[in-house]
């Protein structure tokens, strides 16, 4: 549901004039395909942990860094990058 | 050592394995971290539970969390796998480049998982516990999704979050699991980004329909005009 909402949210700003990157889990990926989410950072963690686990800052900037730098990178629509693979 | 025989306890009522998975699913063991095995079979919701406590068994041993995590995060792929796509589907990708360097754009927080600030609640003074929203998922369901402003430099200690969707205790021992704003605070020092003055939370239980198309298309509207750049969404 959520990442249902975060992928219409994103698409709604994409047409605004404003770039998205979108961060979810990977339970939840296949919303984020379904919506055509133009920018996603996908993490291995648990719902509802999505940057990273409590007090856990360096996993937590480690995720914040792969959106910025997909945010900047990304010259496609559909542009998805799976922490758990690198790819 | 003795123990009561349940087994001769004719008053307590049976429960069917069936009747016990879907429990919790806002049920008698409404769980947001197990809710999936109300949606999988009996005998795939059977070897979850029985991995998971095994697990458990093994990591009051070994103290290896992780694979405890991992196991449960493995099961919630699983538990999720869709059966078919959800409403609604769409089939265009408005796609909007980066116009300028990070370091020159403004850039907005906006997660999904109903962080807001305390003393702040988006649903009123007397706003629910996360307890009683799980009671409400329905209303979420069907209501309007409320945006919370979260200016730049709320400290972290003073937000919380409350979602009937995810167990938002997480959020409310640690806001940066769903809400990184410390992080991009520290990169704005570092001049990696630059951020904009507000961020935003909402809860992601909410109607797609509306959201789609009424509430999404205004709040775009409503941070475009802030001249907002670049947004960074988070799921929950």
């Amino acid at each position: 549901m959520c990442h249902g909402s975060v992928g219409l949210v994103a698409r709604a700003l994409e047409a605004a004039g404003i770039a998205t990157v979108s961060v979810g889990v990977r339970a939840f990926l296949h919303r984020f395909v379904e919506l055509q989410v133009p920018r996603a950072v996908i993490t291995p963690h648990p719902m509802g942990r999505t940057i990273g686990s409590v007090d856990d800052r360096v996993t937590q900037r480690r995720v914040v860094d792969a959106g910025l730098s997909l945010l900047e990178g990304a010259s496609a629509p559909g542009t998805f990058v799976d922490l758990a693979t690198g790819q | 050592m003795s123990e009561p025989d349940d087994h001769d306890d004719v008053t307590a009522e049976p429960i069917s394995f069936e009747a016990f998975r879907r429990s919790f699913y806002y049920g008698d063991h409404a769980d947001m971290q197990f809710k999936y095995l109300a949606r999988m079979s009996d005998e795939d919701a059977a070897d979850v539970i029985a991995e998971v406590l095994q697990t458990v068994g093994e990591v009051v041993d070994t103290g290896d969390v992780d694979r405890l995590r991992q196991v449960v995060t493995d099961a919630q792929i699983r538990g999720y796998e869709p059966d078919e796509p959800a409403a609604p589907t769409v089939e265009d990708a408005p796609f909007t480049p980066l116009s300028t360097p990070l370091v020159d754009a403004r850039l907005a927080l906006l997660s999904a998982g109903g962080v807001f600030v305390q003393g702040d609640d988006p649903m009123g003074p007397d706003g629910p516990t996360q307890d009683q929203a799980l009671d409400l998922i329905q209303e979420f369901l069907r209501g309007k999704a409320t945006l919370s402003e979260i200016p730049a430099d709320t400290s972290v200690d003073a937000l919380t979050a409350r979602h009937p969707g995810y167990d938002a205790r997480t959020a409310q021992r640690d806001p940066q699991t769903v809400f990184p704003l410390g992080h991009l605070r520290a990169l704005a020092d570092e001049g990696r980004v630059r951020l904009a003055d507000t961020h935003y939370a909402f809860t992601g239980a909410t109607s797609q329909r509306r959201l789609e198309k009424q509430t999404a298309p205004a709040w775009a509207e409503h941070m475009a005009a802030r001249e907002v750049d670049a947004v960074f969404l988070v799921a929950t």
